[in-house]
């Protein structure tokens, strides 16, 4: 599945309109402004992310997983490199929390900042594809490679991946999100695309 | 492709057909339950609490067709209220860490604690019905499960706590109360190598207590420690630049350790610690009548490259100790690093 620009472009669109609510929920929680931005969708095979995914992220990286059901079946995984996440969570948590006890805090916390990412992510894809998930609570990985995040992906099959940046108080932030579908998902997905496509203004 | 099933989705599939007898034990097990549970409807109706969160929350008992905003107002606008509404609007589960909100829902272990101010620490989980079972309630519930986590956060509170004074026995000795051997090899490596790298001169001082065996055969074991406390206290207190390092050696030698320090300003800071040490006036009856516990000092001081062990300053510093000994005691020595030669305060260092 190969995007045209016109599709790209409107998808993207679609993306930040979602994450945009995700940064309000962020600034709320940080008490300053947080921004959150999808520069860039595409589809990629699996080998074809670790590898974008290791050059970003060499020291490995924390994810957070959920699995959302309906007609399209997704595990939504949330990457960011493993030395960034704690400053993520710095970031969110404000203040003058000493080092050890924010690595106590990471995971949970973490767990937090993926279920919104992601919640808002496949909200828009819901509205996108026009259909309806029900979805898991979040689980975390703290500082384990890509391979182990996204391990189940057949290495034929392509993968949506969303890049995330965050910009938090000057500071710039970088994750991913990819989108595992199963192969009759991956059909819907594409038909609905399709569709979506078909309804944009030429 | 087998989408990997979290935990959550694992229990949630778990086969119905296990529950047998429910009705004889489903009221009590909801009401013995030792976390709070509310359900919504799909409206965002308060439709049952349990007694756990009815226990422990201030806001009495909700009155019919509250929302949980009209029912606790502080919730209004926040992110509860938010995760709450994404879960009856998408039917996405969401959660609110402890880390990021320590207690969001007005609820207390004791009346004491809500007099105090003081809220049960929280994780929540804000878990909405499945389509299945929604299609069977007729509406889409949301579950909110709240935990309290506040004795794994005292816990975790004390253990770091625990762990910080491990690192300080660690690294302090028992009976000086000044750093140990341990921290001085640490010290020096590190000190060591930003020496290197900025290419400034780094000294070590070795100081010893003079006849401080014969000290201890006259005054006894006990005696012998306070003195060695009282002399380590009073040589530590001669260093105060930040870096500086007063440290036992072993038995009864102390070192330091003297960052961006010349050979001539270590003799200086040493003869200082002499100066001060005698000043205690610890009678020492081993020796002859009116003798006082002195120390003997050795100084050393090099800029370290990179083919030169740390090891070899402290050599120097006990060269030079040993020389101080040898003439006299109750004295300190240099040993210049460029020319062999030992120097005592009284000579004028070489430029």
């Amino acid at each position: 599945m190969k995007l045209s620009e016109l599709a790209h472009d409107a998808l993207v669109e679609i993306f930040n309109h979602g994450v945009g609510q995700a940064a309000r929920a962020f600034s709320e929680i940080a008490g300053e402004a947080v921004t959150l931005r999808v520069p860039s969708i595409d589809f990629m095979l699996r080998g074809e992310l670790l590898g974008s995914v290791g050059a970003h992220a060499p020291g490995g990286v924390c994810g957070v997983h959920q699995v959302f059901r309906g007609a399209v079946t997704t595990q939504a995984a949330l990457m960011f490199p493993v030395e960034q996440s704690l400053e993520l969570v710095r970031m969110m948590v404000g203040g003058e929390v000493p080092l050890d006890e924010l690595a106590a805090m990471e995971g949970e916390a973490l767990a937090e900042i993926g279920n919104i990412i992601l919640n808002s992510v496949v909200a828009s894809l819901a509205d996108l594809l026009q259909i309806e998930f029900e979805g898991s609570l979040p689980t975390v990985e703290l500082g384990t490679s890509a391979s182990q995040v996204i391990i189940d992906a057949d290495p034929h099959q392509r993968l949506l991946v969303l890049q995330i940046d965050f910009e938090l108080a000057r500071r710039e932030l970088h994750g991913f999100v990819a989108f595992l579908l199963d192969l009759d998902s991956s059909e819907v997905l594409s038909q609905k695309l399709d569709g979506f496509l078909d309804r944009l203004p030429a | 492709m087998n989408v990997r099933a979290t935990r959550a989705e694992l229990a949630a599939a778990a086969d119905p057909a296990v529950v047998r007898d429910g009705g004889s034990w489903r009221d009590w097990l909801l009401s013995s339950i030792q976390s709070g549970l509310v359900v919504l409807d799909a409206a965002g109706r308060v439709v049952w609490v349990n007694a756990w969160f009815a226990s422990r929350v201030r806001s009495g008992t909700p009155g019919t067709g509250q929302t949980l905003q009209a029912w606790i107002p502080e919730l209004v606008g926040s992110r509860l209220v938010q995760v709450v509404d994404t879960a009856l609007r998408r039917g996405f589960p969401g959660m609110l860490s402890h880390s990021l909100h320590p207690s969001p829902l007005p609820l207390f272990a004791s009346a004491d604690d809500a007099a105090a101010g003081l809220r049960i620490r929280q994780d929540v989980q804000v878990i909405p019905m499945g389509k299945q079972d929604a299609e069977r309630a007729g509406q889409r519930y949301v579950m909110i499960h709240v935990s309290d986590v506040s004795v794994a956060v005292t816990r975790e509170k004390r253990l770091r706590a625990q762990a910080g004074q491990m690192h300080a026995m660690a690294h302090v000795d028992g009976l000086t109360g000044i750093a140990n051997r341990r921290t001085f090899d640490e010290q020096l490596a590190i000190e060591w190598r930003v020496a290197q790298r900025a290419g400034t001169s780094l000294a070590v001082v070795l100081l010893d207590i003079d006849y401080f065996k014969s000290f201890n055969d006259a005054h006894g074991h006990q005696a012998g420690d306070q003195c060695l406390v009282r002399v380590a206290q009073a040589v530590r207190a001669v260093v105060s630049r930040p870096r500086d390092l007063a440290a036992r050696y072993g038995g009864e030698e102390l070192v330091l350790v003297l960052p961006q320090t010349s050979l001539e300003s270590a003799l200086f800071l040493a003869e200082r610690a002499r100066e001060a040490v005698a000043a205690l006036a610890i009678e020492h009856r081993g020796l002859e009548p009116g003798r006082v516990v002195t120390l003997s000092a050795g100084v050393a001081a090099v800029v370290p490259s990179a083919d030169v062990p740390a090891a070899d300053l402290v050599s120097m510093a006990d060269r030079a100790l040993y020389r101080a000994k040898g003439s006299g005691r109750a004295r300190c020595c240099a040993l210049d690093a460029q020319t062999g030669s030992f120097y005592s305060p009284a000579d004028a260092l070489p430029r």
